[in-house]
């Protein structure tokens, strides 16, 4: 019955090692108030200068969504007063953002984005009932914003929108994008209209940490106003937090007045003129993204599913591309990757830049020693918790027997067990596990059962041939 | 007299029963090596030294303690140079009287009934009395040039940028020059060497290359102009003066005569007025008391803010707003800095055949106390020229009226202050010669 | 005229004035508005707003250029610390 207009701002936190306008270090977790440059506190004296990294990750995300690249760099202040930003004015792009007009395909459907800009975070504020902590290490880390239009016309749309925009700036080595630790924060705003090319008036909906929160959200207000509007009341621009617990949308504050931000150009930092060949040297060296990994996936036989379930993971893809510089056997690494390893990172907190992808290939390659897939796993499980395998699977290879020997136990067992060769033949199926049985127990173990019946199975067949 | 600590401290009491100049004494650090040893130097209260408190001239800042120094502090240092006091200024720059509420008045060493000048104004008054031989302080309109004309002491304001700002509490970024007083050129000079120079924490250092790298060629005779517009005004004495040093020079090259329209000059004051105090109030947005400086528990910051600065400031601060709010941002804050630029144009076209061009600093001596307005005569207007348009310029002792100094101005394309200096010297030489005619 | 606007800049500047300065503020504000007239008059066609003296050549930051206050530095001049935090008044959003 009505119209749906959602356009969603996105504050992506830069992984740069230092701050946007800062000398201090960028960081998480770390005691309060111990990454700190001058100017995070605002003390006075305190001057701005510009992180290079920042801005070449800005050109990224730039180029990714098709934006135009502004090449002159301006920074401008945006001044309003609260204790999380110490200067009294955050440094912004306000007039010339770094890029505009840009766009991304969510399922066939362009959604327009208005810009992409830098600026800077604000420190972190920890209320208690009589005071506010304050701790100014998150205060200056570089952050992009990147606006879109009001043309997300479904919930389903909005979450897509987020969730592929999320995965480019991960895949673009920009930020690590977790929504849930703020890297990724996201702001939306909603208005319902009847009339179809007229927007109604705009709800903004902040504090949504996930993509569910999201959905949760845009499903309440969505209902909220569509009520509001059937009984011919008026929407008022306003302010709205997501409260996951009832997960219903709660008012924040009303917006009678746009707020005067006093934008003026900041005059501590000069106009710089980018040059052109550095901007398309950064573009040449765009990391791929996630379209192009799938199509090179395919190409190497790997099932599309299959394939989408590894690009969810950017450490375990980039984790496969250096594996398999070391070994053919992709799918099997693709397999682990998706099984074992998956689990035991989860499980384990284990890290993938912690394990060699060498050695890791080399492990996998095991499989020439007619090893089984089960037995590898195991290695490799071990291997990813820090244990040296390479002693275990000497061992394994020096016990086992050769494929010879394995044979030639086989024959042994064949030429004793006549009857159990005759019921196979006769589509007894346990005549075969029988026979591996005996094979083990001729072995004493060593035999890689898998191995066995694989010969065994071989063997029959073959005698079967030779019979008709 | 030789360097101790003793006899330093005795020069610095001195000094301030004289001028009540300093607000902190600092414990001089005597070294023996580098282009400063043996000299003393005094800092004005808005730059920072590590460990020492920092007021620059407000309440606003009480009890702030410097965890770091400012770059220019860090030079200072290094070249074994001896800080002896941190020296009064008007309220965060904002202010040319030589008064504060919270240091009360510094005080004109030959008469106390007038003002020193300010901003800089303990910068200006210590060095006068030679409680140090070198004060570093700040120009934003004319912070150094009129304490130095007024104390009869040789006052430079270099290009905009020459000197590292990082450290120095500003008034307004886009004018903000750190300068420096003495009581001859050649010590103006040496500090002003050690001083200069590229610092990555200050962008505004990195000087466009194409006026850095201005010809080196030698050049014997400077190119002079005089600025006749605005000495139109000036006392008697003064401009008579003026007209004998004109004379003089004319014997040995032609003295162009330069102008602006007054209906141009008239706009010095407004335009400095709207940018200024515009800048400054973002500025002086982090000055809130809860980080440091002035606080006390569960005041709001709307009461600390209006606890912390005079009623001088805040009205600026309310005026710099105004003019940067969305219906009056275009016809005040960005007309204002247009009309800058026309200015700006007006005043780089005099310079188009001439080198260096010179006026009276100041059209009289220092006022009396009881006189005291902020003056918006064009007489000292113009000296916020310099600084909308970052050329330097620099203020030597000319003269004396009834005992009481003032100093003649000279100014230079930007990043020839070799040129000025040189000027500077020669003019020097002349008025020498004059005298003794 | 001007109270609403005062009131309005008191609150972006946050300082407060008494009724018996109000007058005082608005003859300032007044000044202004003639400054606004008197520029009215000059013509800028075709100029640029002078933001900076010089357009200076620019120079980014490296990465492994990293500077940081200890945390003694950070805290010294601050009022009232918490376990490492800055403590100020309960703030209301």
């Amino acid at each position: 019955m009505y119209k749906v207009h959602i356009g969603i701002e996105i504050h992506c936190a830069l992984r740069t090692k230092a701050k946007m306008f800062s000398s201090a270090f960028v960081t998480q977790n770390q005691d309060p108030n111990t990454s700190l440059d001058i100017i995070d506190l605002a003390l006075p004296g305190y001057l701005p200068t510009i992180n290079k990294k920042a801005v070449e990750y800005g050109i990224l995300v730039c180029d990714a969504l098709h934006c135009t690249i502004n090449p002159v760099l301006r920074f401008d202040r945006k001044n309003y007063a609260y204790p999380d930003l110490p200067k009294g004015f955050q440094i912004t792009q306000q007039f010339y953002p770094l890029g505009k007009n840009g766009y991304m395909m969510i399922e066939g459907q362009k959604i327009d984005i208005e810009r992409v800009h830098l600026e800077e975070d604000t420190a972190k504020m920890i209320h208690h009932s009589q005071s506010t902590l304050l701790d100014f290490n998150r205060c200056g880390t570089p952050l992009l914003e990147i606006v879109s239009t009001a043309q997300i016309h479904s919930v389903d749309q909005a979450c897509t929108y987020v969730k592929s925009l999320q995965q480019k700036l991960i895949y673009l080595g920009v930020t690590q994008g977790r929504m849930d630790k703020g890297q990724l924060r996201c702001d939306v705003n909603v208005s319902l209209s009847q009339n179809p090319s007229q927007l109604g008036d705009k709800v903004e909906l902040k504090n949504l940490n996930s993509i569910s929160h999201i959905r949760q959200a845009l499903d309440y207000e969505i209902q909220r106003q569509s009520l509001l509007l059937d009984q011919h009341k008026k929407i008022e621009m306003q302010t709205r937090r997501f409260d996951e617990k009832t997960k219903r949308t709660i008012l924040l504050r009303k917006k009678e007045t746009q707020k005067d931000y006093r934008y003026f150009p900041e005059p501590n930092l000069p106009v710089i003129h980018l040059d052109k060949s550095w901007i398309q040297e950064i573009i040449a060296r765009r990391p791929r993204d996630p379209k192009e990994i799938l199509d090179i996936l395919k190409k190497q036989g790997i099932d599309e599913k299959e394939a989408q379930s590894l690009l969810t993971q950017k450490d375990l893809t980039d984790f496969y591309f250096a594996v398999i510089k070391y070994t053919e056997r992709n799918k099997d690494v693709l397999h682990l990757l998706l099984s074992d390893v998956r689990n035991q990172m989860k499980s384990h907190a284990i890290s993938l830049s912690d394990v060699d992808p060498r050695r890791f290939a080399w492990i996998v390659d095991q499989k020439e020693e007619n090893f089984s897939t089960n037995r590898i796993r195991q290695w490799i499980l071990a291997f990813l918790n820090g244990k040296n395998v390479e002693d275990q699977i000497q061992k394994a290879k020096d016990e086992q027997p050769h494929v010879s020997r394995i044979e030639e136990w086989i024959r042994q067992v064949c030429d004793a067990n006549q009857q159990s060769i005759d019921d196979y033949r006769q589509g007894k199926k346990r005549a075969l596990s029988y026979l591996v049985g005996q094979v083990l127990k001729v072995s004493r173990g060593q035999a890689d059962p898998a191995l066995v019946q694989k010969k065994l199975q071989e063997r029959l067949n073959q005698e079967k041939e030779e019979a008709e | 007299m030789p360097l101790t600590r003793e006899n330093i401290r005795k020069q610095c009491e001195f000094a301030q029963q004289k001028t009540q100049a300093i607000v902190s004494f600092v414990v001089p650090e005597i070294q023996d090596k580098g282009r400063f040893k043996d000299i003393r130097i005094a800092l004005k209260d808005n730059i920072s030294l590590k460990g020492y408190p920092l007021q620059a001239g407000s309440k606003i800042l009480e009890g702030y303690q410097c965890p770091y120094d400012a770059t220019i502090v860090e030079k200072i240092k290094q070249e074994g140079g001896c800080i002896v006091a941190k020296t009064a200024m008007d309220e965060l720059g904002m202010g040319g009287s030589g008064n504060n509420d919270i240091h009360g008045p510094v005080i004109h060493p030959w008469d106390a009934s007038r003002i020193p000048g300010g901003s800089s104004s303990g910068c200006a008054a210590l060095v006068a009395v030679d409680g140090a031989d070198v004060a570093v302080g700040t120009d934003t309109g004319d912070s150094i040039r009129k304490p130095a004309s007024y104390m009869g002491l040789v006052g430079l304001k270099p290009t905009y940028g020459r000197i590292s700002r990082f450290g120095i509490v500003p008034y307004a970024s886009s004018m903000d020059t750190v300068g420096i007083l003495a009581r001859s050129i050649e010590q103006v000079e040496s500090v002003y060497d050690v001083l200069k120079g590229q610092d990555e924490r200050d962008l505004m250092t990195f000087l466009p290359k194409s006026l850095e790298k201005a010809p080196q060629k030698k050049q014997e005779l400077l190119r002079l102009a005089v600025f006749d517009s605005i000495s139109e005004d000036a006392d008697p004495v003064l401009k008579a003066r003026l007209q004998k040093l004109i004379e003089q020079l004319e014997t040995k090259q032609t003295i162009k005569h330069v102008q602006m329209p007054q209906s141009l000059l008239a706009l010095i004051d407004p335009v400095y007025t709207v940018i200024a105090n515009a800048e400054a109030c973002s500025n002086h947005a982090n000055l809130d008391g809860l980080r440091f400086g002035l606080s006390s528990k569960d005041q709001s910051v709307e009461n600390i803010r209006s606890r912390g600065f005079s009623w001088e400031v805040k009205k600026r601060f309310l005026c710099g707003a105004y003019a940067l709010h969305k219906e009056n941002q275009e016809r005040l804050f960005i007309k204002a800095q247009k009309i800058r630029r026309k200015l700006v144009d007006a005043y780089a076209s005099m310079f188009t055949e001439a080198d260096i061009v010179f006026s009276l600093t100041t059209p009289d001596v220092a006022p009396l106390i009881s006189e005291y307005k902020e003056d918006t005569s064009i007489g000292l207007s113009y000296l916020k020229l310099s600084n909308f348009s970052g050329y330097p310029s620099i203020s030597i002792p000319f003269g004396h009226k009834e005992g009481l100094p003032f100093g003649l101005h000279l100014a230079a394309k930007p990043c020839r202050e070799d040129l000025l200096l040189k000027a500077a010297k020669m003019f020097s030489q002349v008025i020498q010669e004059m005298d003794h005619v | 005229m001007y109270k609403e606007k005062i009131k309005a800049l008191q609150n972006e500047v946050r300082i407060q004035i008494d009724d018996s300065q109000y007058e005082e503020i608005e003859n300032e504000l007044c000044k202004m508005e003639g400054i606004a007239k008197a520029f009215s008059k000059v013509d800028t066609r075709n100029v640029e707003p002078m933001v900076r003296c010089f357009e200076t050549e620019a120079v980014f930051r490296k990465e492994d250029s990293i500077y940081t206050l200890t945390k003694e530095e950070a805290l010294i001049n601050a009022n009232s610390t918490k376990d490492g935090y800055i403590e100020v008044s309960r703030v209301v959003k």
